[in-house]
């Protein structure tokens, strides 16, 4: 992000109406749902083609 | 720990994460896993820049994102979902989401900007830091727990969150102690 990009969301965050930090007890609540959510995609088995990749580049000789 | 692994192995390792975080960001089996091949290939190519000792996680977070972020502006329309309809068609499968909360979830972080959504990916789902969030964004501190602040109030109230606790006396007063915790 350029710093001008930076100067804009700043603008926008401090011209919108302060909103109270959520309580903890919320943060959690969503925290376990998003560890859950995590959790399920993790165990997903990784598709093979990502293995073909990188077994590939791993066999091809070294450029260095 | 991972800095005594070879690069390859890192990489590898590395895998289920950067998945797991490519789906949720984009909300689209098929872009994240051709997102996170990118992210294979570019960091591959690129590994001669990595710096030994450091965590090739993070590494290939930085690249994850900043592939994301390219093509999210090249493509604005066609990502940006604010009635969550790129989430309907979404990686798990139904019958292994379990839960109407997941679904509700990740129908909820759809319709977050991008920056807030990766913001409360990486502290929120994968436990990361201010410090290495930040760094991993290429921003500041500050401008990352704005981020994470809006990006909690916008889904605690898409997914009726607030009524996890009830609004009792003391709860202003908590709202207000909780303010600097983090």
């Amino acid at each position: 992000m350029t710093v001008s990009e930076e100067k804009n969301e700043a603008a926008a965050l401090s011209s919108e109406q302060p909103k109270p930090m959520i309580p903890r007890l919320v943060q959690d609540a969503l925290g376990e749902r998003l560890r859950a959510m995590y959790d399920i995609i993790k165990a997903e088995p990784v598709p093979d083609h990502f293995w073909a990749l990188l077994q590939q580049i791993d066999q091809r000789p070294s450029k260095e | 720990m991972t800095a005594a692994l070879e690069p390859h192995e890192a990489i590898l390792k590395a895998i289920p994460r950067l998945r797991a975080f490519a789906i949720s960001l984009t909300g689209d089996l098929d872009r994240a896993d051709d997102l996170v091949q990118d992210t294979l290939t570019k960091g591959l190519g690129h590994l001669h820049q990595f710096q030994p000792g450091t965590s090739m996680q993070a590494w290939l977070f930085t690249i994850l994102r900043n592939q994301f972020h390219t093509s999210y502006r090249k493509k604005k329309r066609e990502i940006e979902d604010p009635d969550g309809i790129i989430a309907e068609r979404v990686a798990i499968p139904p019958e292994q989401a379990g839960h109407l909360d997941l679904q509700d979830l990740r129908s909820a972080l759809a319709k977050l900007p991008p920056k807030q959504r990766e913001a409360l990916l990486f502290i929120g789902a994968e436990g990361m830091s201010y410090e290495e969030t930040a760094r991993i964004c290429g921003t500041n501190v500050g401008t990352i727990k704005s981020r994470i602040n809006r990006a909690r109030s916008r889904i605690a109230d898409l997914m009726g969150l607030d009524g996890v606790e009830d609004a009792g006396p003391d709860r202003i007063v908590k709202a207000a102690l909780q303010e600097g915790a983090d």
